[in-house]
């Protein structure tokens, strides 16, 4: 027996005789006789019958029952419909609103000059770079780039360097010398220097010679980096 | 499954039907789309409620009083819902009071009173079951019965039985 069927109260009329009639809890709450018996009379008239199509009534209860029904195969989906986009959406657009900010609000990285020297003694003569020559490294740079780790040259104003005569003679001493392969270097280096400071000054210069081996030759002056290339060789 | 099958709103048109759209025609002008609602909103209930009749009634009324506000706001004419047209009841032979004079009677009871008579009377809800409806006690549904009961005693002129046995006879 459902909670629907249940007990109604003791009054007459058609309907209300097909159960037994209901008991208040106590007698406090006893109509006197007159008011029972109009309550019975009263009881006899039957509400109009309610003006809608049962059929269709029944059919919409079950189309939503089954519309509604939260053990459907499609339950999930709709719960996931009716939620989960909503949530998703939102909290995806929270995160792209926050990175946003942080975007917008991230200070500058400062930027770091870093001088690094350069020694490689093992590297090719051919692409070794000129270290103690005037160097554009400054200009090669891009605008933008970072500026961390660049090598950055003094440039030495070549036309405002004396001309000194004491290193020339020791150039034309260092020539003269054929040397072993341990002064090599150290006799590039000083050539590159004496170059640098004006070597190329129109001045009778001896050069060595590839065939005689050491003697000197009266020779016509020659630029700074003809010069260089023939020492090179 | 759903709880609520056809079966059991068959037997709910059948019983509670007639009550129903009594019980809301007490506030709105539109009962029969009220309760209509209220089945279908039963009918999509996943847990089949402990009281079904309770449970309808109490979904009946705020339906009905919405459904009154907002024809009030439309055209403010609650007066209106009070009696207006067709009577309540049927006008049948075995009644033993005026369809259209009860009708009347009963309109002109307050809320409170009228509320009370239907759902007691045509409802059949005990005493308990209206209180706890119209969030009130059980003694003061007991007063609003019998006082709505005196009231339509004394409009429709039914003095007492042995009264009217003397008249009619």
């Amino acid at each position: 027996m459902s909670e629907y069927e249940r007990e109604e109260p003791d009054v007459e009329g058609p309907r209300r005789q097909r159960q037994p009639a209901p008991e208040e809890p106590t007698g406090k709450f006893e109509l006197p006789a007159e008011l029972k018996a109009f309550e019975a009379r009263l009881a006899s008239l039957s509400p109009r019958a309610p003006r809608f199509d049962r059929e269709a009534l029944i059919y919409e209860a079950g189309r939503a029952s089954v519309l509604a029904g939260s053990d459907g195969p499609m339950a999930g989906s709709r719960r996931w419909s009716r939620w989960g986009w909503p949530a998703s959406f939102g909290s995806m657009t929270t995160v792209a609103a926050a990175l946003l900010v942080v975007v917008l609000i991230r200070p500058e990285p400062p930027v770091l000059v870093k001088y690094v020297r350069i020694t490689d003694n093992h590297a090719k003569p051919a692409e070794r770079p000129d270290e103690n020559l005037p160097s554009a490294t400054p200009a090669e740079n891009l605008p933008g780039e970072p500026a961390t780790g660049v090598l950055v040259q003094e440039d030495t104003p070549i036309d405002s360097a004396p001309f000194d005569q004491r290193r020339f003679s020791i150039l034309a001493a260092v020539l003269g010398h054929g040397g072993d392969s341990e002064t090599a270097p150290q006799r590039r280096r000083q050539l590159e220097v004496l170059l640098a400071q004006g070597a190329d000054v129109p001045f009778s210069m001896a050069t060595p010679s590839a065939d005689n081996g050491g003697s000197v030759h009266e020779a016509a002056p020659q630029p700074y980096w003809q010069l260089r290339e023939q020492l090179l060789q | 499954m759903n709880p609520v099958g056809p079966e059991l709103l068959t037997r709910l048109l059948d019983e509670q039907g007639s009550a129903l759209v009594l019980y809301a025609r007490q506030w709105c002008q539109t009962p029969e789309d009220v309760v209509q609602e209220a089945l279908l909103r039963l009918a999509r209930q996943a847990v089949l409620p402990d009281n079904v009749v309770g449970w309808l009634y109490r979904v009946v009324r705020n339906g009905a009083i919405s459904a009154s506000r907002r024809a009030s706001r439309r055209k403010r004419r609650e007066a209106a819902v009070a009696h207006r047209g067709e009577p309540w009841f049927h006008a049948s032979e075995t009644a033993r009071l005026d369809a259209e004079e009860a009708t009347a009677a009963l309109s002109e009871l307050p809320i409170e009173q009228r509320e009370t008579i239907v759902a007691r009377l045509w409802g059949g809800m005990t005493f308990e079951e209206i209180a706890e409806l119209t969030d009130s006690s059980t003694s003061s549904t007991h007063r609003w019965y019998q006082a709505g009961l005196s009231a339509l005693q004394e409009r429709l002129g039914v003095a007492c039985p042995n009264t009217s046995e003397k008249n009619r006879t």
